[in-house]
């Protein structure tokens, strides 16, 4: 009863397949570039959440990595970093000989097998090793659905210290998962240590193993601790005073040092407390060095934020390099238009109320039973420059806060996110409420804000 | 074969096989994306944003296996969102229109009408099963739902259609 209907739907797709056909390769492969593009740009800055109550509980310490992906060339292996000389599954001699300073420190012993494994539930999750130094440990784990065919998946993964709480340190997990058959599933961490957290010589690792879509309650709960051998690495740094100072359109900075770590460097910043304005980010900033004749640059990693100012900037390792020079270079700043910046809108009469300048404006306000998408349009800069962000709490007309909307579940929360038009000068922020009536004016707090952009060129000698 | 290694390799941020991977689907994606939008330009916009979002989220992606459905889904999401805007915007802007259809397949202007105003779900597995061609195990592993779901979504859909046809349009969902 249903071919009728059928067959109009079949006529009604025969244009689709007359464009698809039709479409010129030129086009298709311009939207393609230009969708890589835009998502390396926004790929580049994403949160990590980092545990409070450090640094005397006083700073308020903000970790804003913009994380670059570790690059696959990297400067200064030497001869003997193409071979592998140390002990570890295949798939972690893969891994870790992708990067060369990550085969640098697993040759010079960084790498400590762990091979603690524990079965329960028909599952079998084994640490195989960790690569860490101080500031970085790099975590290697398999785990096994022995009885069934599906993949297993974990949720709720924690690294706890010996006071159950999870490590101080952000965790990347996203950049490496290998499936050897679809029953095992080898995968990697990437912790990182900031300010004075360091790699901890114990911890236990804890996940929720299980099918794909299981719920919790299906899941095996597994808990495993590893001891590591803190004596492998705890004195391998090389610190190098600097105390340069640095005057940029009266923004003054200091870099006051720089530590090299085996799987990373560090450098120390720090800004003049009386000048109300702030640098919030550097634009271009890399590590110059040379090598015999030949100048290369090591990228940057990311920068941890205190008062919205960069103070400890990260790039990749430099530790086993022989390098002849080494200088901090950057293409100029970015000056912060100030601290605690929001954006007030009124939902009902759809009116922005407030914003930080003019570069915002109202887009559409679209209201659906569950949700309410509100579009903030904001005037596209340059590439160098910080992107918006809101928090994902904001205040009502009472003053009583209120979360972004959740799935209809209520198993998600609606991300706030970016979307580009090539046609139009603004990027447009998509930012999602629970439907309902809300005292107005709505408040906002910006978590990022593009700033002034102040083009000019920095290099200060480190060594 | 291939497009499972380029997947994996993807899912470990290897930039340039993501790229061979979306080249090898650039075509089929527009073609989805002009079924829904009916307008190149359009088209080739949510081609892109796809394409930037894919970029974004790959690294989460454990299993290469799951690659290409879930770059259907983030495609139709940015469909739906795409027609969801220009709802809005046709609300706002509104003009009385005369005299401006008559060399329009009224039929297919029905059906658009019809799928327009669908339930998302049963409009992308009505898409999946007629245009794309794909079998109901197929369409479920895309949509991430038992099989079961999936046919009954097809016969909503398509009772939906017929229904709305006969009636002339008009009904309200969610």
């Amino acid at each position: 009863m249903n071919r009728r209907e059928e067959q109009r739907l079949i006529d009604y797709f025969q244009s689709s397949h007359i464009a698809e056909q039709s479409i010129e390769d030129t086009l298709l492969d311009k939207a393609v570039v230009q969708g890589i593009q835009m998502g390396s740009r926004k790929r580049r800055s994403f949160m990590f959440r980092y545990r409070a109550g450090i640094m005397a509980g006083t700073l308020a310490l903000c970790i804003g990595l913009f994380i670059l992906m570790w690059p696959r060339i990297h400067v200064g292996p030497s001869p003997a970093a193409d071979k592998v000389n140390f002990t570890a599954p295949d798939y972690v001699k893969s891994q870790i000989s992708h990067n060369s300073a990550w085969l640098e420190a697993a040759n010079h012993g960084l790498y400590q097998p762990i091979n603690q494994t524990r079965e329960q539930g028909g599952y079998r999750v084994t640490v195989d090793g960790v690569l860490a130094d101080k500031r970085t440990m790099i975590f290697f784990y398999t785990a096994e659905n022995m009885d069934g065919s599906s993949t297993p998946a974990v949720n709720n993964t924690k690294f706890l210290g010996t006071d159950g709480k999870s490590v101080s340190a952000s965790v990347e997990s996203d950049s490496f998962s290998q499936l050897s058959n679809k029953k095992v599933v080898q995968n990697r961490y990437i912790l990182n240590f900031y300010g004075n957290d360091t790699t901890p010589d114990k911890f236990t690792f804890t996940g929720n193993w299980g099918p794909g879509q299981a719920s919790d309650a299906k899941r095996q709960k597994f808990e495993i601790p590893v001891k590591l051998d803190r004596s492998k690495f705890i004195n391998l740094e090389k610190h190098i005073p600097v105390h340069q100072d640095m005057m940029i359109h009266g923004l003054k900075a200091t870099l006051d040092d720089a530590t090299l770590y085996p799987l990373s460097t560090e450098l120390g910043f720090s800004y003049d407390k009386k000048n109300s304005r702030k640098i919030q980010q550097f634009i271009k900033p890399r590590l110059t060095l040379k090598l015999q004749d030949q100048a290369v640059e090591s990228a940057f990693r990311g920068s941890s934020l205190t008062e919205n100012e960069p103070n400890r900037m990260y790039f990749n390792s430099l530790y086993y390099t022989d390098f002849s020079s080494l200088q901090f270079r950057s293409d100029g700043v970015e000056e912060s238009l100030g601290d605690h910046l929001s954006i007030v809108v009124d939902t009902s009469k759809r009116e922005l109320v407030h914003a930080p300048d003019d570069r915002v404006r109202l887009g559409n306000v679209i209201t659906d039973s569950g949700s309410t998408e509100i579009q903030f349009h904001i005037k596209r800069g340059s590439n160098s420059l910080s992107s918006l962000d809101l928090d994902y709490s904001f205040t009502d007309g009472k003053g009583h806060t209120h979360k972004v909307a959740t799935t209809r579940s209520e198993s998600r929360i609606l991300d706030p996110y970016s979307s580009h038009s090539s046609n139009d000068d603004f990027d447009v922020y998509h930012y999602f409420i629970d439907t309902k009536s809300y005292p107005q004016p709505l408040t906002i707090p910006i978590t990022n804000y593009p700033g002034n952009e102040i083009r000019q060129p920095i290099t200060i000698p480190i060594q | 074969m291939q497009e499972r290694q380029w997947a994996a390799d993807a899912c470990k941020g290897d930039e340039i096989a993501f790229h061979e991977l979306i080249n090898s689907q650039k075509r089929k994606l527009y073609g989805i994306a002009y079924s829904y939008l009916r307008n190149e330009a359009d088209a080739l916009e949510v081609l892109q944003e796809t394409v930037c979002r894919a970029w974004m989220k790959c690294g989460k992606l454990k299993d290469p296996d799951t690659f290409i459905p879930w770059l259907y889904r983030i495609l139709m999401n940015c469909c739906v969102d795409e027609l969801r805007r220009r709802r809005r915007v046709d609300v706002i802007s509104q003009e009385p229109q005369q005299g401006t259809i008559e060399m329009v397949d009224v039929n297919k202007l029905d059906i658009e009408r019809v799928l327009n105003r669908m339930k998302p779900k049963y409009r992308h597995a009505l898409m999946l099963k007629y245009y794309q061609d794909m079998t109901v195990p197929e369409i479920a592993r895309i949509l991430e739902k038992p099989e079961g779901t999936i046919k009954t979504w097809i016969h909503q859909g398509l009772k939906q259609l017929r229904g709305q046809i006969e009636q002339g349009g008009g009904w309200d969902h969610e």
